[in-house]
């Protein structure tokens, strides 16, 4: 089992993770919202446009409902997701118009959370990843 | 090409949006360095940079305020 503690940003108010992605075009390093409360790992399209993925050509449409509202996305398959040091390869997320106000890139969910054991130490400020053996 | 430290970045370029072509991580992707590109308080401005200047798509983007997210406690 391969464990990574993280330290987050301890001024910040909410959990960010980095990751990288990789598409067609190139990769980006992101910022990635630690959120058990959603059910779908979630990519802003503005990324996954400028890395070469077609987000209007897809394989399904999903639609979320948050505090904020209504928003419908689009499912698409990408080729290659990582967050801390843990590997994904033709992983399936979920690609959503986030506002630019959200300041982020995407969020992690359940989706790809629940492959982990995971302990988080707020008062210490990190987050404990361990992947479990499938 | 020069890179800062990130402290300086967020220092420099308050609450803005800032786009690095070349970085420095740690094991978790964190940067620690990096080569600003462009800055700007407009999203849609490193957006239409990335499309319009970049040759290579290799970037990483953070905004050095406050992250909000989608959810919040009203």
């Amino acid at each position: 089992m391969t464990t990574n503690r993280f330290y987050y940003n301890p001024h910040a108010k909410l959990i960010e993770l980095p990751g990288q992605l990789f598409g067609p075009l190139g990769d980006a390093n992101a910022v990635l919202l630690f959120d058990p409360g959603s059910f779908r790992t979630i990519i802003s399209s503005r990324i996954l446009d400028k890395l070469g993925y077609d987000t209007k050509s897809v394989k399904g449409s999903v639609q979320t409902t948050s505090v904020t509202g209504v928003e419908k996305g689009s499912l698409i398959n990408v080729c290659n997701f990582t967050f801390l040091d843990f590997t994904f390869e033709n992983i399936e997320i979920a690609s959503f118009d986030l506002p630019a106000r959200y300041k982020i890139d995407g969020l992690i969910g359940l989706d790809i959370l629940e492959q982990f054991e995971i302990r988080l130490n707020h008062r210490g400020r990190w987050i404990e990843f361990s992947k479990l053996d499938r | 090409m020069e890179k800062q430290k990130w402290e300086n970045i967020e220092k420099t370029y308050k609450d803005e949006w800032i786009l690095m072509d070349e970085w420095d991580e740690d094991q978790f992707h964190s940067i620690l360095a990096g080569h600003v590109a462009c800055h700007s308080k407009d999203r849609d401005e490193i957006d239409e940079y990335i499309s319009t200047k970049m040759k290579k798509i290799h970037f990483a983007i953070r905004y050095t305020g406050e992250v909000t997210g989608p959810f919040f406690i009203l």
